[in-house]
């Protein structure tokens, strides 16, 4: 008389279970979900040693800065980074799990990692999620086969190019890079470049804003630049910082000690009432 | 007591728009005002016509872009050949200006907002009378302001930033052209209704001229275009 079905593993491919549940959930009026292009501007590009990864270094949630300086450039393999625009939450997590994976892979392989193995992982897993998994990144890095720069969509997809941008204000920095990019720049031309995307978004986008951050992978090498550049200081800053205006005077004193003062009572009564 | 917007039933009023022009850029410059816009006309996602004026010179000194519905645009043109011609009957050695028709246009469009009906256009206006150069924008909801450069729809985004950083008081003509079509370009690698035949016109106190048609050169030859799947074939 036991109704229940017996609960098969997951052979692989796509498991069709929700499907209708969704289609369900549809019909009673609940909106599917559209792709979040949350506050950030991040960039890369290929020059002519590597690659150049940038970012901005705004945090918002909805309409306030939530993080004024946070760090939107991760740390995947000694040779590889991945900037991340959408749900930090999910950038942070998705970035850390693959770079955990990728060290185990080296530990498994004895080889440096390399970037497809990184872009492979990232979106296998963003694709069994079907975009539920809000994370755009920018994945740069230098290995045997030479600089590679992707994008990787919450869905999944992704993108081989000479220089890309994502975020809100990617339209702002890929005008910068559609007018001003060329093949074989050098080190010091990239930066120059990578900047000027990024403050293009950080003055045109008020998802974005702050300090950028630039990181630079070349063969064997990489610089990470935290806040290479800060056009957006306090501009008034007490140099004293806060005093309060007069001491406070004491108008009482009392001491109480921690130590509580307990009464033992004879063991054999106290236990029998 | 019936509102107006019960007067024009559904069927006549403008809700989406069926004949776009995608955006219109414009800057101000040494002599006057510089304003570049492309020749398509989009059907939805066809691209239907690919020879659409959508600059126009109005009256002496001004000039007239526009961006959205092209049939709203005509109607506007209307409107203003109207207006010119009353004033032009007054006879009286005095003539509009630009800002006289930017206000004009404004008035219209926010009134058809109000009504419920609008004319689905997003319009630049720019012009130089007695020396002073004017260039304005004016859109379908009725906002409208002035500034040094303007851009409707997707140029918003994308060739603000660059007129922002490039843009400076007294650019030669030159200059003007080369920034526009910089501008342009970037417009036509990342807009997916802009077409490759772009018409720049110029305003200054003598009058205006529309330049005749051409095409931007573009370039693909990126090496990770011709080979992305280097260290990784398969892949994409």
């Amino acid at each position: 008389m036991a109704k229940s079905s017996i609960d098969l593993p997951p052979k692989g491919g796509f498991s069709f279970d929700l499907c209708r549940r969704n289609d369900m959930l549809q019909k009673k009026g609940l909106k599917p979900q559209s792709f979040l292009k949350t506050g950030t501007t991040i960039v890369g590009l290929i020059f002519e040693d590597g690659v150049i990864l940038g970012a901005d270094t705004r945090a918002t949630e909805g309409p306030i800065v939530a993080d004024k300086n946070c760090e939107k450039i991760h740390y995947m393999a000694p040779n590889i980074y991945c900037c991340g625009a959408g749900t930090a939450a999910d950038t942070e997590a998705v970035t850390d799990m693959v770079s955990s994976q990728l060290q185990l892979h080296r530990y498994h392989t004895g080889r440096e990692s390399r970037v497809v193995t990184a872009l492979t992982l990232l979106k296998r897993h963003l694709f069994n999620y079907q975009g539920h998994v809000s994370a755009a990144l920018v994945l740069g890095g230098v290995d045997v086969t030479g600089p590679h720069l992707h994008t990787i969509y919450p869905h999944g997809s992704t993108d081989t190019l000479p220089f890309a941008t994502m975020g809100s204000g990617s339209l702002a920095a890929m005008s910068v890079f559609e007018s001003k990019f060329k093949e074989g720049l050098t080190r010091d031309e990239g930066i120059k470049l990578v900047c000027e995307a990024i403050l293009a978004g950080v003055f045109n986008d008020l998802g974005s804003g702050s300090n950028v951050d630039v990181c630079v992978i070349t063969k064997g090498h990489k610089e990470y630049l935290r806040n290479h550049m800060q056009p957006n200081p306090r501009t008034y800053v007490n140099p004293k910082g806060f005093t309060f205006s007069k001491k406070t005077e004491v108008l009482a004193t009392t001491i109480t000690p921690l130590k509580e003062k307990v009464e033992v009572i004879e063991a054999g009564d106290a236990m029998e009432e | 007591m019936a509102s107006n917007s019960d007067l024009v039933s559904d069927t006549q009023r403008t809700l989406y728009p069926y004949v776009t022009g995608t955006s219109v850029v414009a800057l101000k410059y040494k002599d006057g005002i510089l304003m570049a816009a492309d020749m398509g006309g989009s059907y939805g996602s066809t691209l239907r016509y690919k020879s659409i004026d959508r600059l126009k010179p109005i009256g002496k000194h001004s000039l007239l872009g526009a961006s959205g519905e092209i049939s709203d645009f005509q109607e506007i043109l209307h409107y203003l050949d109207e207006l010119i011609l009353y004033d032009n009957m007054w006879d009286d050695g005095n003539s509009l200006g630009p800002k006289e028709v930017h206000n004009y246009l404004t008035q219209v469009m926010y009134n058809r907002r109000n009504k419920f009906n609008p004319l689905w256009n997003a319009l630049v206006l720019g012009g130089v009378k007695n020396g002073q150069k004017y260039l304005g924008m004016v859109n379908m909801i009725g906002i409208n302001f002035e500034d040094n450069h303007v851009a409707t729809g997707l140029g918003n985004h994308l060739t603000r930033p660059i007129l922002r950083d490039e843009w400076h008081e007294n650019l030669t003509f030159e200059e003007g052209v080369k920034l526009l079509e910089k501008c342009m370009r970037v417009l036509l690698y990342r807009d997916r209704s802009a077409v490759n035949k772009i018409q720049i016109s110029k305003i200054t106190e003598e009058g205006a001229t529309l330049f005749p048609p051409y095409s931007l050169k573009t370039y693909w030859e990126f090496t990770a275009f011709k080979n992305p799947t280097v260290g990784a074939e398969g892949s994409w």
